[in-house]
């Protein structure tokens, strides 16, 4: 009988020698039908069109079935912009792109150079937003967001050393400050310099890896092209492990893997294991480290 | 790239420049959150959906003064489609709703079932057991599942106001701080 781990290379090195078109329409489907949908209506579609493309083996390209699937998921996003999530936008764009590419006479081309400067104007656009905010850069949003959001508790109670009890009282506070609206309201919150430290960091991490991967992305270079995709891993995995909005790390991963080029396998192969690790940060690591 | 038309190359990236450049201008026009609407301002600032809120204050046919959950009159999509660029268009909407909808206190089922018990087990301490819960100062819309015998309310006048909780990391102060103008909205 055959080896599970060395099985599971075979398939790994299987993936790899498909037509990177080929991998990178499948995995594109792949991730619409498992986070494409924001709505019922575009999951049933999804869940019906994607499915059975990825299992076909001539229509996974066809020209047709992806103006199906663009068609659907512009009509329900521009029809729900107001609400849906970033990378539901994301989506859209890539989606249409890769319905552009299976329409072109070049579709690797196509694919590689909107995989590029759409990764690079994301970041671009998400480095701006971060300096016009003005709660970033001084550490003001990530303070709060270590207080206040759930899925920072790890990192706000190891790291930062704010007491779980502390932060189950902050985000009472948050929920009830909003019930109770007034001018003369208000309250405070636990701050300690430690948490101001950590914080910063986390922001300044972040702030320079992202304006890092738009540059390196959107500007045509030797130094870019040497390490652009290193700095798309490395921001992908260290923030959706911890953050796991896995349809974010999902299609930048995609359009990373289509961006680069067909003789950089090893690098590829991070691409792909990438997105198998990606799914490690849905599990109860706390859980589980406790 | 030489082999690719300038249609292929920049139909999708020109559309998200369109959107994040729209994105932007709204929200520092029209109180769009950074969170959404397409320009990548998510974990940016601290302003997102669930840092605003509705203020309603709400006078019953009765007379009586009620303070009531208004969001709670709408259903999650166009709630946080509303609150992503909260304006006066959608209190007026959201006003008139509230004076179609009859209303119990939030706490509607917690006393229909108190009361319940209390029917069943009169020897027992109910104000040991359950102290002054009964009290309650919030109003929601009447739900399916809501018990028949709570009597609800309809409202002659609706009072709104948008808010935001906005944060100060150096002061670690929270606070919450309004978003335009109330809206009075009467029964005509």
């Amino acid at each position: 009988m055959m080896n599970p781990i060395a099985a599971f290379r075979g398939m790994f090195a299987d993936l790899l020698r498909l037509p990177t078109e080929e991998l990178v329409l499948r995995l594109t489907l792949l991730t619409l039908l498992l986070h494409g949908s924001s709505e019922t209506w575009l999951d049933v579609a999804l869940q019906v069109l994607c499915g059975m493309m990825l299992v076909s083996r001539n229509h996974f390209a066809s020209p047709g079935l992806w103006i199906a699937v663009s068609s659907f998921i512009w009509i329900i996003n521009a029809t729900d912009w107001l609400w849906i999530d970033n990378h539901k936008f994301l989506m859209s764009y890539w989606v249409l792109a890769c319905t552009v590419a299976v329409l072109s006479k070049a579709p690797m081309q196509v694919l590689r150079w909107n995989g590029k400067v759409l990764v690079g104007l994301c970041f671009g656009f998400a480095t701006l937003w971060k300096l016009l905010a003005g709660q970033y850069w001084n550490g003001d949003f990530m303070v709060y967001t270590l207080l206040v959001d759930g899925r920072m508790e790890f990192i706000a109670n190891s790291l930062a050393g704010i007491p779980k009890a502390d932060l189950a009282q902050s985000r009472l506070l948050e929920d009830t400050i909003g019930l109770l609206p007034n001018e003369q309201l208000q309250t405070s919150l636990p701050i300690t310099e430690r948490l101001r430290f950590v914080a910063l960091g986390m922001s300044w991490w972040t702030l320079l890896i992202e304006a890092a991967t738009a540059v390196l992305f959107l500007v045509k270079s030797p130094i870019s092209n040497r390490w652009r995709d290193l700095v798309l891993l490395a921001f992908v995995a260290s923030t959706y492990v911890f953050v796991p909005v896995l349809g974010f790390g999902y299609i930048l991963t995609i359009m990373g893997l289509a961006s680069c080029p067909p003789e950089r396998t090893m690098i590829r192969t991070v691409y792909l294991a990438v997105l198998v690790i990606l799914q490690l940060g849905r599990l109860p690591w706390e859980r589980l480290l406790s | 790239m030489s082999g690719i038309t300038a249609f292929e190359r920049w139909l999708a990236p020109g559309l998200l420049i369109s959107v994040a450049l729209v994105q932007i201008t709204l929200s520092h026009t029209k109180d769009l959150t950074p969170w959404k609407g397409g320009g990548f301002g998510m974990f940016a600032s601290t302003d997102s959906l669930s840092m605003r809120v509705v203020s309603c204050e709400a006078e019953t046919l009765a007379g009586e003064t009620i303070l009531v959950d208004a969001l709670d009159a709408v259903g999650s999509d166009r709630r946080d489609m509303m609150r992503s660029m909260p304006g006066e268009r959608s209190l007026i909407w959201l006003g008139h709703r509230l004076l179609d909808l009859e209303l119990v206190p939030e706490t509607a089922r917690r006393m229909a079932a108190e009361e319940r018990l209390k029917s069943e087990n009169p020897d027992l301490d109910w104000k040991l057991a359950f102290g002054n819960s009964k009290t309650t100062s919030f109003y929601r819309p009447v739900r399916v599942s809501d018990p028949e015998d709570v009597d609800p309310v309809s409202l002659r006048r609706v009072t709104l106001r948008w808010w935001r909780v906005a944060f100060d990391g150096d002061a670690g102060k929270l606070w919450t701080e309004p978003i335009g103008e109330a809206i009075t909205v009467e029964l005509r």
